[in-house]
């Protein structure tokens, strides 16, 4: 009797504690960012070293340059009476990567397998991307087309990130770095029929039979190497945004189908579909067993869930970030993750004026 | 049975208040698949995570539930008091 009362108290406490425990970790998008923005921006003005990101994964460095001036670009248009400090940020960020890619080639931001590479796409895209978010460069229009020449090369629209390894994600940041610069320039349909046939291939032959979702990694011929990946599939439809509006939309509702998990008020992330058992690696960082609740994937699940405004998924997802963030300094940085993740939580919170959304 | 209970919750708290003291919150980025400076590191990183999630969701939990249970126990022991 005894044991079955306190089971029932502890079940009720559970009912409790559960139900109410988000209140006190919501928080207003604005509010969470812009701590984050003023830590970055500052720490982009020192020249910060981004050398512990490449310990891990010299693509995260990147990254990191790439989310930093995709946050900019849209606080600069968010706050102008900041924008020329933002806007200075962009271009010694966009000097540095180019002096690095000249100095050392695109296996500077590699990892070791890929160091024989003369090529990849992941560089290329993600600096001409940063090149379309500032608006102008002089070197954008040969970029681009560079870019639209290995597209139009390849067996499949594919361009390769490694050799013999293409990756969607770097695929659409192409794409999108394609639209924006086109924009740009006052020709915001310039390159519209490649990315047509880009999108049509994609919906013919990139698509996983089972979920649907585009898959993160094919060779060069456009055959899978992996199946449809979180820390892939969010940002690649929310970049399809900028691309194609009626593909992102699909991705994106069967991304939160497949994907997406929720309990009491927090929502987080899986990195793969119950029906692909893929595993974790460097990218997407662990996962909490029994709800696979995935870091990396969860990351940029924001990134998503604000690019469609999907308001209840972003709510919980910000409150599972202040539960399991370990936000540090008034919310600065958050210690769970590093400063390529505050900054693709900062990306995720101030997109939209770029990205030709309110 | 309780105070060994009361005594455990208030060592978890002390335990992460401790940690928290200590710097740990600052080492928990090996969750997210960063490399940590050092074994210590990591280990506190570790630490850090479990007395947090400990502190805020098993600590609040099991203090309810005791005071659910009491204020049931003490409800039965008064009507089994009355005449």
């Amino acid at each position: 009797m005894h044991l079955l009362r306190r089971l029932l108290c502890a079940a009720l406490a559970t009912a409790i504690w559960v139900g109410s425990l988000h209140v006190a970790f919501e928080r207003a998008p604005a509010a969470v960012a812009a701590p984050l923005a003023e830590r970055q921006l500052e720490a982009f003005e020192r020249d910060e070293s981004l050398a512990e990101l490449r310990r891990s994964n010299p693509e995260w460095d990147l990254m990191a340059r790439t989310f930093a001036v995709l946050a900019f670009a849209n606080l600069a248009l968010r706050e102008p009476r900041e924008a020329a400090r933002y806007q200075a940020a962009i271009d010694r960020i966009i000097a540095t990567t180019r002096a690095d890619v000249a100095a050392h080639g695109p296996r500077y931001f590699l990892l070791p397998y890929g160091h024989h590479a003369t090529h990849s796409l992941f560089v290329d895209g993600e600096l001409a991307l940063m090149m379309a978010a500032r608006g102008a460069h002089p070197e954008l229009a040969v970029r681009i087309e560079r870019i639209v020449a290995e597209l139009e090369r390849a067996p499949a629209l594919l361009g390769e990130s490694y050799p013999d390894e293409a990756w969607l994600f770097c695929n659409v940041v192409a794409l999108a770095a394609i639209r924006l610069a086109d924009r740009a320039a006052g020709e915001p349909d310039r390159h519209a029929a490649l990315i047509a046939r880009w999108v049509a291939n994609a919906r013919a032959n990139l698509v996983d039979p089972t979920t649907g979702l585009l898959v993160s990694k094919t060779d060069r011929a456009g055959r899978a190497l992996e199946g449809p990946e979180g820390s892939t599939i969010w940002l690649v439809a929310a970049l399809l945004r900028i691309v194609d509006d009626d593909l992102a939309r699909d991705q994106y509702a069967r991304a939160k189908s497949e994907l997406a998990g929720d309990l009491a008020g927090f929502a987080w992330a899986r990195e793969w579909p119950a029906s692909w058992p893929g595993g974790d690696d460097v990218d997407s960082g662990p996962t909490i067993p029994i709800v696979g609740a995935n870091a990396g994937s969860s990351g940029l699940a924001l990134v998503a869930a604000r690019a469609f405004d999907d308001r209840d998924f972003t709510d919980g997802l910000v409150a599972s970030l202040q539960l399991a963030g370990f936000p540090l300094d008034g919310g600065a940085a958050y210690a769970a993750g590093n400063r390529l993740a505050d900054l693709v939580i900062l990306y995720a919170l101030v997109q939209g004026p770029l990205e030709g959304r309110a | 049975m309780r105070r060994v209970l009361v005594g455990a919750l208030i060592a978890i708290v002390l335990g992460f208040v401790a940690l928290h003291l200590a710097g740990a919150r600052a080492c928990v980025g090996v969750l997210s698949g960063t490399m940590p400076a050092s074994d210590e590191a990591l280990a506190l990183g570790l630490a850090y995570a479990l007395a947090w999630f400990a502190a805020v969701v098993l600590v609040p939990i099991a203090t309810l539930a005791m005071i659910f249970d009491t204020l049931v126990e003490r409800r039965a022991w008064r009507a089994s008091r009355r005449p």
